[in-house]
């Protein structure tokens, strides 16, 4: 814990704002969920979301804690263009756009990212997509709890144990209340708050610090900040874009977020959303440049975002910080474990292990599941990881399923063969790349293992799929 | 200007890029919120919310 940032917030007014904003999404979840009465409208929200809240779920999705507090760190590390790194992750959203289209146009009733997989490609690829969708998941889970407990104890002196257990306690709660329902509404709120903090932070800091002495500093102090040419960053800002393709591609919480909106206004969605985030980590990143000029004390790079605004802005950078973190974290934890409950619920649980699609069961059973999910993400946050390595671990596994799901959604002439050497061969060159190399490439070569292992197996392929057989 | 600066022209990112980075993203978030606003209120009096 850092000694500075303890007097940032009194822990009884970080409490207080805990309190306050968990009691507001759990009323907020209940009074939305009322509306769940099947169990589609509880995984997917009637299927008819509109463009505002299916934008704003997109963007607050997306906008996670590793966002607000990652970008900072990436701004400390690589600079100017290591803020646009983590940018280049709203061309996943972008991208996405299209493929929603497609993914409305061929499975107009279908509900997971796991489906599509075995419809198209059969058992074999969608096992390892399971896998590597799940890791994937927990990951992201567990590296946001990981954030708001450190970011809990830095800003307000809350014991992180504490922090994250209240933080999941929240979510699992609101989640389990109202089910994409309550995700998709609570998710407009949030998208409003961080977009209004993130400006009220990032104007107050610009108003509040001298840019041309602080350019001037890095210039003498840390010239590879300025750097047009530094290596790692510009690795980086490929290796960042690619990460997010895999990660919006392959995720069902995008794939249940398309199912869920009405289909005319998906691709618009998807699209909005990716303009409305690109700026967000440029905003939320640049105030860490000042952490030198301003003598800011980083012990934990994970945390200079919330420390900067609290040393430039006082008491109140360190609540808007906090709440906007909160809010960050809530927006994406609750689609996980909704996604996440669904596409155990739908895959693993119907079709594996044959459970009862009974509607009341199915809604118990998925209501279990988003608790288990909450429980394992807690006991792994007990670990007390690191944000960057559980990040960009999973980065390889995500980017090797890119080709696999374009090929899949466009070419009749994608074998299911080719998609599991694409997905095997990538996911193990990028993590050999991870260790090896370092985690800047790691996403970057298990693209490119795998579009080459597609690219190369379509001429050789003589059997066309049937679109039809994804009308399951 | 010697062959030094020339280089560090091309190498270093200058300031006005800087600046301009951090004031179009601002305003970039600032449009953001007003364009949800706007399309909140659209689809809330169109009953296009849900």
């Amino acid at each position: 814990m850092s000694d500075g940032a303890i007097t940032l917030l009194d822990p009884r007014l970080g409490w207080a704002l805990l309190c306050l904003f968990g009691l507001l999404w759990v009323f907020l979840g209940w009074y939305w969920g009322r509306r769940a009465s099947s169990v589609d409208d509880f995984l997917l929200a009637g299927r008819k979301v509109g463009l505002a809240l299916g934008t704003a779920t997109a963007m607050a999705t997306w906008v996670t804690s590793n966002t607000v507090m990652l970008a900072p760190v990436f701004a400390l590390e690589k600079g100017l263009w290591g803020m646009v790194a983590y940018s280049t992750a709203s061309f996943g959203l972008f991208l996405f756009a299209p493929l929603s289209r497609r993914i409305r146009t061929l499975m107009p009733e279908g509900h997971t990212s796991g489906d599509f997989m075995r419809l198209r490609y059969g058992k074999w690829a969608w096992y390892l997509f399971l896998v590597i969708s799940m890791v994937y998941s927990v990951a992201w889970l567990v590296s946001m709890g990981t954030a708001g407990g450190k970011l809990m104890e830095t800003l307000a002196g809350i014991p992180y144990f504490h922090g994250v257990t209240a933080i999941l306690l929240v979510c699992v709660i609101y989640t389990l209340f109202g089910g994409m329902y309550a995700v998709i509404g609570t998710d407009f709120i949030q998208s409003a708050i961080i977009l209004a903090g993130v400006l009220l932070v990032g104007s107050l800091v610009v108003i509040r610090t001298d840019l041309r002495a602080l350019y001037d500093t890095m210039a003498v102090e840390q010239p590879s900040l300025i750097n047009a040419l530094m290596p790692v960053a510009l690795l980086s800002l490929f290796n960042n874009m690619f990460f997010g393709f895999g990660e919006v591609f392959h995720n069902n919480v995008w794939w249940s977020r398309a199912h869920a909106m009405r289909a005319e206004v998906a691709p618009r969605a998807f699209f909005l959303s990716g303009l409305l985030w690109f700026p967000i980590p440029i905003a939320a990143g640049f105030i860490a440049l000042s952490a030198t000029s301003l003598g800011v004390n980083v012990i934990d790079p994970n945390t200079v975002g919330p420390l900067v605004a609290g040393q430039v802005l006082g008491k109140l950078g360190a609540v808007l910080v906090f709440v906007v973190v909160f809010c960050s974290l809530a927006s994406s934890i609750d689609s996980l474990l909704a996604a996440t409950s669904d596409l155990l619920l739908q895959d693993l649980g119907k079709k594996i292990l044959g459970i009862s699609s009974e509607p009341s069961r199915f809604r118990l059973y998925s209501k279990f599941i988003i608790i288990l999910l909450g429980f394992l993400t807690w006991v792994l946050c007990a670990l007390e990881m690191d944000l960057l390595q559980i990040l960009f671990l999973s980065g390889p596994l995500v980017a090797s399923a890119i080709w696999p799901i374009i090929a899949g959604l466009y070419w009749n002439r994608a074998h299911w063969l080719a998609a599991v050497l694409a997905m095997l061969l990538g996911s193990a060159l990028g993590l050999w790349a991870y260790f090896q190399i370092g985690w800047y490439t790691a996403s970057l070569i298990s693209a490119v293992v795998s579009m080459a292992v597609i690219f190369v197996s379509v001429p050789f392929c003589r059997q066309t799929f049937d679109w039809k057989k994804l009308h399951e | 200007m010697s062959n030094l600066h020339v280089a560090e022209l091309f190498v270093f990112i200058p300031f006005a890029v800087m600046k301009w980075m951090i004031y179009l993203s601002l305003a970039g978030v600032g449009l953001g919120l007003l364009i949800l606003i706007v399309l909140f209120i659209r689809d809330w009096k169109g009953g296009q919310l849900w």
